[in-house]
Order: C-alpha cells, then sequence, then structure tokens
C-alpha cells in the first residue's frame, strides 16, 4: 500500500472515530432519554436500560481508538465497531419496515426521525469499517538489538 | 486484534455503567422504567405553564416557541421568534422541532393550543409545554412581542432556533418577526 492510501485509510479512521466519539458522547449526557429512545424501536425492548449504560462509553472507546491508536488498535477498534454499527443499521431498518416513527437517537437528544437516509448513513460507516479492517496494516517491528554507539 | 477488540468494547461499557452511576443525571439500568406510550395519541398529559413562569425559558438554548393558530393571526402578532407551527411541522421543517430542547406551544388560548400541544407530546413528549391563556396572557404579562409572517416557513429559508427573548415589553410592530429587528429586545443570557 502506498503512502497516500496509507494516509487515506487513515483519514478514514479518524473520521469515523470522532463521529462514533461525537455520538457517544451526546448519548452519554442523556442516558435517560437514551434508553427511552431505545426502547422505542420496540427491538429487545427489556434490553434498553443495558445498551443505553454500556453503548456510549462503547463508542466512545471505539472513537478514540480509531482517532489516536496505533495501526494494530485502530485495526481492533474497526472490528468492534462492526457488530456495534451493524446493530444499529438492523435496528433502523426493522423500525422502518414496521412503521415505527421514531426518533434515531443516533446523536443524543434531539436527534431526527429515522429514515432510509439513516440506513444509508450506517451502511457508509460500516464501510468504512471494513476499509479501515482491510487496509491498516501494523507498524513493522522495530530490530531487538540496541545501537552500540562508540 | 480480537483480543484487543473486546479490552475497547469491554472498557468502553464499563466506563459507560460508570459514568451513569456518579453523574449529576445519576442513571440506573436496574431501576429503569420505558414509558409505555400508544401508537395513537400520547399517554400522558402536557405540562401547562404559565406567561411568567415561561419566561424563564427564554434564555435556554434550543428553546421553540411553536404558534399554533392561523397564518393569518401569527402574521397580526405573535411572541418574539416564535415559528408558525403548522408550516414548521411539514416535511422537511420539521428539523426545528427535533433539535429543540424545549417546545413551548401556544394559541389565542389554552383549550386552543392543547390538542396541537397533546399530538406534538406523543412525538416529543416532557420536551413540549403548553402556555396557558396563550399569547393574550403573553402580552398583558409584557412579554416581547412581534408581527409579520413566519420568517421560517419562507421558500427555502432555514430556520434559526432562537430563543424566545422576553425583555421590555412593547407595541407589535409591521417589521419582521426577527429578534434582532426588535429594539426593545435585549438579550436575556445564554443564547447561543
Amino acid at each position: 500500500m502506498s503512502r497516500a492510501q496509507s494516509r487515506v485509510v487513515w483519514g478514514v479512521s479518524a473520521a469515523l472515530g470522532a463521529l462514533l466519539a461525537y455520538a457517544g458522547a451526546a448519548k452519554l449526557v442523556a442516558m435517560q432519554p437514551f434508553a427511552q429512545e431505545i426502547a422505542n424501536y420496540r427491538f429487545l425492548p427489556s434490553l434498553a436500560p443495558y445498551l443505553a449504560a454500556t453503548l456510549p462509553g462503547i463508542e466512545i472507546s471505539i472513537g478514540a481508538a480509531l482517532v489516536a491508536g496505533t495501526a494494530a488498535w485502530r485495526r481492533a477498534a474497526a472490528l468492534a465497531a462492526l457488530p456495534v454499527l451493524a446493530a444499529f443499521t438492523i435496528a433502523v431498518t426493522q423500525a422502518l419496515f414496521r412503521g415505527i416513527d421514531i426518533a434515531c437517537g443516533c446523536f443524543g437528544q434531539g436527534s431526527a426521525s429515522i429514515s432510509a437516509f439513516t440506513v444509508l448513513r450506517n451502511l457508509g460507516l460500516l464501510a468504512a469499517a471494513v476499509l479501515v479492517v482491510v487496509a491498516t496494516r501494523p507498524e513493522p517491528a522495530t530490530p531487538s538489538a540496541s545501537k552500540t554507539t562508540t | 486484534m480480537w483480543a484487543r477488540a473486546l479490552v475497547l468494547i469491554a472498557v468502553g461499557a464499563l466506563g459507560g455503567l460508570l459514568f451513569g452511576a456518579v453523574s449529576p443525571q445519576t442513571f440506573s439500568p436496574f431501576s429503569f422504567a420505558a414509558a409505555t406510550t400508544c401508537e395513537a395519541g400520547a399517554v400522558g398529559a402536557v405540562a401547562e405553564i404559565g406567561a411568567v413562569e415561561a419566561q424563564t425559558l427564554c434564555a435556554e438554548p434550543g428553546l421553540v416557541i411553536a404558534d399554533a393558530r392561523s397564518a393569518e393571526r401569527f402574521a397580526e402578532g405573535h411572541i418574539a421568534a416564535a415559528v408558525h407551527l403548522p408550516c414548521s411541522s411539514e416535511p422537511g421543517r420539521a428539523t426545528a422541532l427535533g433539535r429543540a430542547t424545549k417546545i413551548l406551544v401556544y394559541a389565542d388560548t389554552t383549550d386552543e393550543a392543547r390538542p396541537v400541544a397533546q399530538a406534538l407530546f406523543g412525538r416529543y413528549s416532557e420536551r413540549v409545554l403548553l402556555l396557558t391563556g396563550g399569547f393574550p396572557a403573553w402580552m398583558a404579562a409584557g412579554q416581547a412581542c412581534a408581527s409579520g409572517p413566519c420568517e421560517s416557513c419562507r421558500a427555502g429559508a432555514p430556520h434559526a432556533d432562537h430563543p424566545g427573548h422576553a425583555a421590555e415589553p412593547h407595541a407589535p410592530t409591521s417589521t419582521s418577526s426577527s429578534p434582532s429587528s426588535s429594539p426593545a429586545q435585549s438579550s436575556s443570557g445564554g443564547a447561543p
């Protein structure tokens, strides 16, 4: 992979991470409404409070690693983001098919209603995460022999 | 790679649980009870608020004041920085309401605005407030008013979320309803 391509992949990783971190922070400060918004999806509603308590922190953790982590951690963060984003996409898609008109909850309180654009956006984020997993290469290990100077 | 991914998920989950436990707005997943709103019509009543008490909301960023009357009545006179609700509720213009942290609904009377507020309550729940006494009560309390058509209802005009500034009372003018064009208004602080 060329240097330019590596930079593009890093840029995608950073953008994805920044978005996830922002979304997580927005939910973190409003967990109660977020739990209600998850319950409104009527998709495993019994899990709503536990998801509301843990998802924001997970998003922030993944986002921070995508932005500031080493290549190995960025790759791992993108891998961790895949099931999270997939779950979001499935939840939104099933709500749309069932005709449930609800706020997305994607970026905390005041989020727009779910729509086809929400699904497309999540699919785009999934594609970005896949790209980071596939295209990020860990840094080569440094030689273990120490330099000696005279 | 898998181990690192699991570490990130575990650290994030524990961090979120800890934050929920120690933050000022404590949230415990074990004591949460989802509100059971019905598909047709909301369960629960819209909170009502008087004109004087509503003034304290004017400094709150994200406040949207929504006028539920006809366009003609809106143009004759309305609360400063209010949006005309029927127009603002159209698809594509509903983002202002979606972003609002508080939605203050009013009409000429409380009963006239109540069905509209209740309908909004089904979507936006506790963010919706009903102004008791309506526009006449607002004027009687000496709050800021304006006149003219709804700025956000003009084709393609983006809606700006201005909190309603309630300062010195002044008679309805024939100028636009933008808060910046009302000379008697002063910022009550907290506006973005």
